[in-house]
């Protein structure tokens, strides 16, 4: 014990003796601790701690598969006969999440909700903190009007009324009873979902049929039944209720995942990639830190080897390096710790929408202990070579005046140059990594999405089937339009049912007139979109053929059709498609309505900046009505400015129905790229750490070799060496270590770029001029890092020379 | 050549100071000195009266804290570092006690050394460099590392390297003192052939059997010039 307190005192000392080479080794691991504790705080987070649910591991998604689609939607009939059928779960439960406008209190709101079989709490087990959750066999009824508050709801929007239980509220302008207030931090499936309801289907209803795909299910395994066995039991149901009912289901099956990991199934690789990178990080933080340990250690041999001949044992001489080593880990995990604050701070808000319980991240107990975990084995494994290397030395040798440049420091300038080659090679990986990432950014932020994005303002609106039938629609959405066009500063004001790349959309399938009909398989198929007239010049879509919609579309007006480019060249491609007929739908009778095409618009990304147009057709919000409404607002001015003006206009028409979402079409473009944003930021912010951490490195190392070598730079200078043939003479050791790392760093990136291929858009895996640049400014970096050294080398006094050693 | 030429070297008044930690060192005091081409001359005195500042200053491996330095007539203080390493590399050669070879080079390349850093063609450098070693009597040894050969080639081999680059002046600061006696003999025997030769030597040493094979002897005393002695009125 006090052979401890002598270690750490000395170990102490010596740190505190040599600031620089402190400073820097705690800086380096640091970074590279902390750099891996935010990403891990992330993923314990999104991908490791359980869902906040009883027995969690016991709860699973089941999806309908659908041709080319893992995780499809499922239909009523489907999930019945799975409910019915199976042996496996405890409880199965359908939901369906949605827009649902609140109207009671002061304003009105559009809040996102969801529609739960009655069973989902109970499946759960999930208590309510005051009243009830949904009673077992509630569903299926059509009428049933409870509703279940989420704790935010109820204190946010009703002040934590404890006598709301058993009142009704307005949703949707129907009265539902509050029949529970669930407990703070329960969410379902999501934190921004806040009521549930019933879910009610009729059963005689199309909605109850197998075409229908729209419910999503949950199951609670029985505690015996392992996933695997789930998911081959679902499997066997699935391809029964293919044979039987082979219209609907042909191609069609079950898809069993782990709740937990389906929750975060499209972030999974994303983060996977994250914590690669940071792994690549913390091996050069370590290459780094074990080198400033060498060059410490070989400055050190020869009062180690005077401790040795003064009697101290090996061991006693490798745990006092060790205790140093451990010292320094602690400090750097204590700073990483604090890195690691400033990044989990700095990673959620920078985190695109949908990364579920990525706002849990935190510093807590697990990732305090992985951090510390992880700065005492890069400390342990990367001062314990030095140690035992520097312990062994012959002490003779060493102490013998004059031999400065013995055979143990020839191996370790070895062993330091090659850390050396790697941290170069490992950060080029990275930077080429970001290089491509920042290049398809860069490429997909200048792709016109085929639509103006300039001075647009935008805003949705839900028109609830309860108060809104049919012809309503358009006759509100007319008003709320005249409205605003009065308003000077706007230029044009439309409406759009789906707004580009705001979400998906409903594709229909069509049938074109004069043509047979199409077979299963080969259908017609294009996005459909309900627009009011003005909706193409408020975006500023424009008409290539034919004439734009006009007030004069009525309900009682000729159906007809708007189509883009797209669809004019797939289906005419070799005429025009104006007043040619297509249907989309059928009458009460079931006939065809058909829709004669009276314009051709240019098409716009809608699904995603990466993909080219698709497919697109457009009816007027008269004849094929959408409960879905964005505004569209060109102006004059900056768009945000009539934020409030577009509200007063629909509180104008209607006082209780609320308008969500307002945002210019600049946040949304900026919002639909927000996941490769993300990537892109994370990797490069990395790849600058690992490129930093390198050129502490090189210079590290270029600065030791210097101090090494005075003497002879000394001596050169004697013998009338210019300033610049020192400078050669450092700068070229220094560049060749790096040239040889850059090589092995571009025969990597070559190798592995290609698995990043997805993350790409529109450039190479091997794009020459990210090759070409990324290492010629990583060459820069390590040029200056090897000049600072280089530098100092010049002004080596040759006096020197004339001093004995 | 005329013998009322420009002395080689010509020291007035040169005076150096250190100055460490608030103490000052007169390291020289009033050097007046002057060497005339193909002299040889020996510094002689006890440790730490100047002898290696001395010559620090005439290899222009340092600057006189006052006092004027003429080599070949032109002014010393004049010169940018460049033009003095310019200088260093062509006009002088020099000789260290400690050899001050590179370890990581072989024989061959250390005598190089010099003739790299002006610029000359490989074929006359191996010229040069093969000529030298063969006047040294190492040429056999010149793919050696130093640290192959005994102290007394080393200290030849340095003496190859000082003469490569044919300077005005070979300067050589105590070349004997890591050497045992008869390397010590042997080495001051080549410098003497040298001079023979026609080369201008100044060396420091504290063996007077070896300054006795000097032109002139220079006696320094705490930094002052306190007698100059011909030691071969004979010649
Ligand atoms: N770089 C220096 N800084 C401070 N003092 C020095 C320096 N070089 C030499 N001296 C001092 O100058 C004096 C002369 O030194 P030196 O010329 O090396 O003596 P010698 O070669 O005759 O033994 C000594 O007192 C020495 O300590
Ligand atoms: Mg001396």
């Amino acid at each position: 014990m006090r052979v401890l307190a002598q270690d750490l005192k000395f170990g102490i000392r010596t740190l505190v003796e040599n600031p620089v080479f402190t400073l820097v080794s705690v800086l380096a691991l640091a970074i590279g601790v902390g750099a891996n504790s935010a990403i891990f705080s992330v993923i314990d987070a999104v991908l490791l701690r359980p869902l906040p649910y009883y027995e969690s591991h016991r709860l699973v998604k089941i999806w309908e598969r659908q041709p080319q689609l893992a995780r499809g939607s499922v239909a009523f009939a489907n999930f019945r006969d799975w409910k019915d059928q199976n042996h496996v779960f405890e409880e199965v439960a359908a939901y369906q999440t949605g827009d649902y406008n609140l109207t009671s209190g002061d304003e009105p709101e559009q809040i996102q909700g969801v529609a739960v079989s009655s069973n989902l709490f109970t499946l759960l087990h999930a208590q309510p903190s005051s009243g009830n959750t949904f009673l077992p066999g509630q569903e299926n009824q059509g009428s049933s009007s409870d509703v279940i508050l989420s704790h935010d709801l109820w204190a946010n929007r009703f002040g934590s009324d404890p006598s709301l239980i058993g009142k009704a509220i307005n949703i949707d302008n129907k009265n539902y009873v509050v029949v529970g207030v669930m407990p703070d931090k329960f969410y379902f499936p999501g934190k921004q979902f806040q009521l549930w309801l019933p879910l009610s289907i009729n059963p005689n209803s199309p909605m109850a049929g197998r075409g229908m795909h729209y419910l999503q299910a949950i199951g609670r395994l029985k505690p015996e039944v392992s996933l695997e066995q789930a998911k081959a039991e679902m499997d066997a149901i699935g391809g029964r209720l293919e044979q039987q009912y082979p219209r609907d289901n042909s191609g069609h099956g079950v898809n069993v995942f782990s709740l937990q990991e389906d929750s975060a199934a499209g972030i999974r690789s994303s983060l996977l990639m994250i914590q690669f990178v940071v792994g690549f990080v913390l091996l050069i933080a370590c290459a780094n830190v074990a080198n400033l340990l060498l060059a410490r250690a070989t400055a050190r041999q020869k009062e180690i080897a005077l401790r040795s001949a003064l009697g101290a044992s090996r061991t006693r001489i490798v745990r006092q390096l060790l205790t140093e080593s451990i010292l320094l880990s602690l400090l750097g995990g204590t700073l990483g710790l604090a890195l690691a604050a400033i990044g989990i701070r700095l990673l959620v808000t920078l985190s695109p929408g949908g990364i579920p319980r990525i706002e849990e991240s935190a510093l807590n107990g697990s990732v305090v202990a992985f951090t510390f975990l992880t700065a005492l084995a890069t400390g342990i494994v990367f001062g314990l070579a030095p140690a035992l290397q520097i312990s062994k030395p012959d002490i003779n040798e060493l102490l013998k005046a004059g031999s400065a440049r013995g055979s143990t420091s020839a191996a370790s300038n070895r062993l330091r140059k090659l850390f050396v080659v790697i941290e170069v090679a490992l950060s080029l990986v990275l930077l080429i990594g970001a290089g491509l990432m920042i290049k398809s950014f860069v490429k997909l932020v200048s792709v016109s999405p085929g639509f103006n994005v300039e001075n647009i303002l935008t805003g949705s609106i839900t028109l609830p089937n309860s108060k809104y039938k049919g012809s309503q629609r358009a006759v509100f959405l007319q008003q709320v339009l005249e409205r605003l066009q009065t308003d000077p500063r706007v230029i044009a004001a439309g409406a759009v049912s789906h707004l580009p790349l705001a979400g998906n959309g409903p594709s229909f399938n069509f049938d074109i007139q004069g043509r047979p009909a199409t077979i299963p398989g080969q259908e017609f198929k294009a996005q459909l979109r309900a627009t009011s007239p003005d909706y193409f010049r408020a975006i500023g879509i424009p008409l290539l053929e034919g004439r734009q919609l006009t007030v004069q579309d009525s309900s009682s007006s000729p159906n007809v059709v708007i189509i883009n480019d797209v669809m004019a060249q797939r289906y005419w491609p070799n005429e025009s498609a104006l007043d040619k007929e297509i249907s989309i739908d059928k009458d009460d009778k079931g006939s065809p309505i058909w829709r004669r095409i009276i314009g051709v618009v240019r098409g716009v990304r809608h699904t995603s900046l990466e993909l080219q147009p698709e497919a697109q057709m457009y009816t007027p919000y008269t004849q094929f009505s959408m409960p879905y409404i964005t505004l569209v607002l060109h102006t004059k001015t900056a768009a945000l400015d009539l934020t409030a003006d577009v509200r007063h206009a629909v509180s104008a028409v209607d006082r209780d129905q609320p308008i969500s979402n307002t945002r210019t079409m600049e946040q949304v473009v900026s919002e639909s790229t927000a996941p490769r944003r993300f990537n892109m930021v994370l990797l490069s912010l990395f790849a600058g750490s690992a490129l930093f951490l390198a050129s502490i490195g090189i210079y590290g190392v270029i600065s030791y070799l210097v101090t090494q070598r005075t003497r002879e730079i000394g001596i050169r200078s004697a013998l009338g060496a210019r300033r610049f043939d020192i400078l050669k003479l450092v700068i070229s050791q220094g560049m060749a270590l790096a040239l040889i790392g850059a090589g092995i760093g571009l025969a990597a990136s070559f190798a592995l770029t290609r698995t990043v291929s997805s993350l790409l858009f529109s450039v190479s895996t091997t794009d020459p001029l990210i090759f070409l640049e990324v290492t010629g400014l990583l060459l820069g970096v390590a040029l200056l890092a090897c000049y600072l050294p280089a530098r100092r080398a010049t002004k080596v006094n040759p006096m020197i020379a004339l001093r004995c050693e | 050549m005329n013998v009322q030429a420009e002395p080689l070297i010509r020291l007035k008044d040169v005076k150096k100071v250190f100055y460490t930690d608030e103490v000052e060192t007169h390291a020289l005091s009033d050097i007046h000195l002057e060497i005339r081409n193909g002299e040889y001359v020996s510094i002689a005195g006890p440790s730490g009266c100047g002898k290696s500042t001395l010559l620090s200053i005439l290899g222009l491996l340092d600057a006189p804290t006052d006092g004027s330095y003429w080599l070949n007539g032109q002014p010393v203080s004049e010169l940018s570092l460049s033009e003095s390493a310019r200088i260093r590399n062509r006009e002088v050669g020099f000789v260290f006690q400690s050899f001050n070879l590179i370890g990581d080079l072989t024989v061959y390349e250390n005598v190089e050394l010099p003739l790299t850093y002006r610029g000359m063609k490989s074929a006359e450098r191996k010229e040069r460099v093969t000529e030298a070693l063969e006047k040294v009597g190492v040429a056999h040894r010149k793919n050696h590392l130093p640290s192959h050969l005994s102290g007394g080639q080393q200290q030849r081999v340095a003496v190859a390297r000082a003469v490569a680059g044919r300077p005005n002046i070979l300067l050589a600061d105590e070349p004997t003192g890591n050497l045992d006696s008869s390397n010590g003999e042997a080495v001051m025997e080549l410098l003497r052939e040298l001079h023979r030769d026609g080369a201008t030597i100044c060396t420091v040493t504290h063996d007077p059997r070896f300054a006795q094979h000097a032109d002139r002897i220079i006696n320094l005393f705490d930094g002052r010039l306190i007698e100059e002695s011909a030691s071969r009125p004979d010649r």
